[in-house]
C-alpha cells in the first residue's frame, strides 16, 4: 500500500518548493518560490518538468535558510571556483533521497541595484498561495514576468530562452492587469532596465537615449557577462589571467587547466582513478580549445570590462558570496 | 489501536499533500527525519486517504471502499485500520473527535 521508493522528478520539485516555503515560514525567513513554478502558475510559460526548485532568499536570511535546510538533509553541492564577471547568484542544495536540486538565490543576475534592496522591492510584490496544502510566498504576476525575462536575458543566443521571453511579452501585452509599463517600473527600481531592454522594446517601450547613455558601463558589463556565459568558463579564466599581475599568471593558468584530483572527485561526487582524472583533464582541455576563437573575440570586444567591475554594484555581499559555493 | 465507527480524522498542518493523476504524495514537514522522503499512496491507499482527508468517519470509509471494490467492510477492515494507524503514528493525521 505504501511506497517510499518511487519518487518522480516533477513531484520532487513541487515538494521541494513546499519544504522551502515551510522552512522559511517556520523560521521567519524571507523566501520566494520563483521561476518555473510561478511562471507556469500565471500562464507565462508552458508546463514542463523542471530539474530543480528555485527559491530566492533575502541576503540577510540566506545563511539561516541554508543551515536549516541542512538539518533536513540538504547539502550544498560542490562548485569549483571559477572567476565571474557577475558573482555567482545562487548555491545548489542536493539531498541524497531526492531526484531534484534546490537552487537558492541571493540575488538575480541582471538586477544591478544592491542585492538587499532588490529583494526588498520584490518582497513588496508578493502574494501568498496555497500549493500542496502549504502556504508559499510567490512574486505577483508583474514580478514573476520580470524574473522570467531576466532569466531569458542571460541567454540571448539560446532560441528556447528567447521563445520563452516572447511568450512572456505576449502574455503581458494581452493582460490588462500586468501592463508593460508596470514591468518597466519594477525593472527600473531594481536596476534591471539594461538587462531587459530588448524585451521592453518588443512590448513597445523604448528607453530614453539619456538613460541609455548613463548606463553604458552596465550595458557593457551585462553584454560581456551574457557572451561569456555562452563561451563557458574558458572566457572568464582567460580574462582573469589577462588581468592578473605577471607573477600570478602561471599559477592561474595551472589552476584553470589542471583541476586537482580532489576537485575532480568532488565534482563527480565519487572516487576516480588517476586514469579517469587524466581523461577528464584532456576533455576539459579539448572543450577549452574549441571555444578559444569565440573567447578571444569576446576578450577583444569587451577589453574595458573588468572582472571586478561588479563588486561596486554588489558590495552588500561581494566576494563572500562569490566563494560560497566552494564550501561543503 | 482500534477505531470506533464514528472516529474521523483530519490532516495535520505542516503536511504537504501532492495529488497527481495516479497517486498522492505526503511529506511531513513538521518532522525533520520524516521530511527526508515522502510517502507515496497508490491504488486503494490513495482512495482511503481521500476519504480520511474529507473527514469521513471510520464506518463511512469502510462502506464506501467496500462498495467501490465489491466486497464487504469486514474483508477490508484490517487493511484500512493498518493504513490509518500508519498515517496517525507518522504524524500525517490526527483524530478529529479526540
Amino acid at each position: 500500500m505504501l511506497d517510499q521508493t518511487t519518487f518522480r522528478q516533477d513531484e520532487a520539485v513541487s515538494l521541494a518548493h513546499a519544504l522551502s516555503a515551510y522552512v522559511a515560514s517556520a523560521n521567519s525567513l524571507r523566501a520566494l518560490s520563483i521561476k518555473g513554478f510561478t511562471l507556469e502558475m500565471y500562464g507565462l510559460r508552458s508546463k514542463r518538468v523542471h530539474a530543480d526548485a528555485d527559491v530566492w532568499v533575502h541576503p540577510d536570511d540566506f545563511d539561516d535558510f541554508v543551515e536549516t535546510m541542512h538539518l533536513y538533509g540538504w547539502e550544498a553541492r560542490f562548485q569549483r571556483f571559477t572567476p565571474r564577471l557577475i558573482p555567482n547568484h545562487s548555491i545548489t542544495l542536493a539531498h541524497q533521497n531526492w531526484p531534484c536540486d534546490i537552487d537558492v538565490h541571493w540575488f538575480f543576475p541582471g538586477c544591478f541595484a544592491p542585492a538587499d534592496k532588490v529583494f526588498d522591492v520584490f518582497w513588496r510584490h508578493t502574494r501568498k498561495v496555497s500549493v500542496n496544502q502549504v502556504s508559499h510566498t510567490v512574486p505577483d504576476k508583474t514580478a514573476a514576468a520580470l524574473i522570467g525575462l531576466l532569466h531569458s536575458a542571460r541567454h540571448p543566443f539560446d532560441p528556447s530562452k528567447q521563445r520563452e521571453a516572447n511568450q512572456i511579452c505576449n502574455e503581458i501585452m494581452m493582460d490588462s492587469a500586468v501592463r508593460p509599463e508596470l514591468v518597466q517600473g519594477l525593472a527600473a527600481e531594481v536596476g534591471a532596465t539594461v538587462a531587459i531592454q530588448q524585451f521592453l522594446g518588443k512590448m513597445g517601450i523604448n528607453i530614453a537615449e539619456e538613460q541609455l547613455a548613463e548606463a553604458v558601463d552596465l550595458r557593457r558589463t551585462w553584454d560581456a557577462h551574457t557572451d561569456m556565459l555562452e563561451s563557458g568558463t574558458t572566457a572568464v579564466w582567460l580574462r582573469l589571467i589577462q588581468q592578473a599581475p605577471f607573477r600570478q599568471k602561471w599559477r592561474l593558468i595551472v589552476k584553470a587547466a589542471f583541476p586537482t584530483h580532489a576537485e575532480i572527485e568532488t565534482l563527480k561526487g565519487r572516487r576516480v582513478s588517476r586514469r579517469e582524472a587524466r581523461g577528464y583533464r584532456r576533455e576539459r582541455f579539448a572543450v577549452a580549445l574549441k571555444r578559444l576563437p569565440h573567447t578571444v573575440w569576446n576578450l577583444l570586444r569587451y577589453r574595458g570590462v573588468s572582472l571586478k567591475s561588479t563588486e561596486v554594484t554588489h558590495q552588500t555581499l561581494g566576494d563572500n558570496m562569490l566563494h560560497r559555493g566552494t564550501r561543503r | 489501536m482500534t477505531f470506533n465507527s464514528s472516529d474521523s480524522f483530519e490532516v495535520l498542518p505542516g503536511v504537504a499533500v501532492l495529488e497527481t493523476v495516479d497517486r498522492i504524495l505526503l511529506l511531513n514537514l513538521n518532522d525533520r527525519e520524516a521530511a527526508q522522503t515522502p510517502v507515496v499512496l497508490q491504488n486503494e491507499s490513495n482512495e482511503i486517504w481521500k476519504l480520511v482527508a474529507e473527514g469521513s468517519d471510520f464506518k463511512g470509509i469502510l462502506e464506501v471502499l467496500a462498495q467501490e471494490y465489491s466486497t464487504t467492510p469486514r474483508m477490508i477492515v484490517s487493511d484500512v485500520t493498518a493504513l490509518i494507524r500508519h498515517l496517525l503514528t507518522h504524524g500525517f493525521i490526527r483524530r478529529a473527535n479526540a
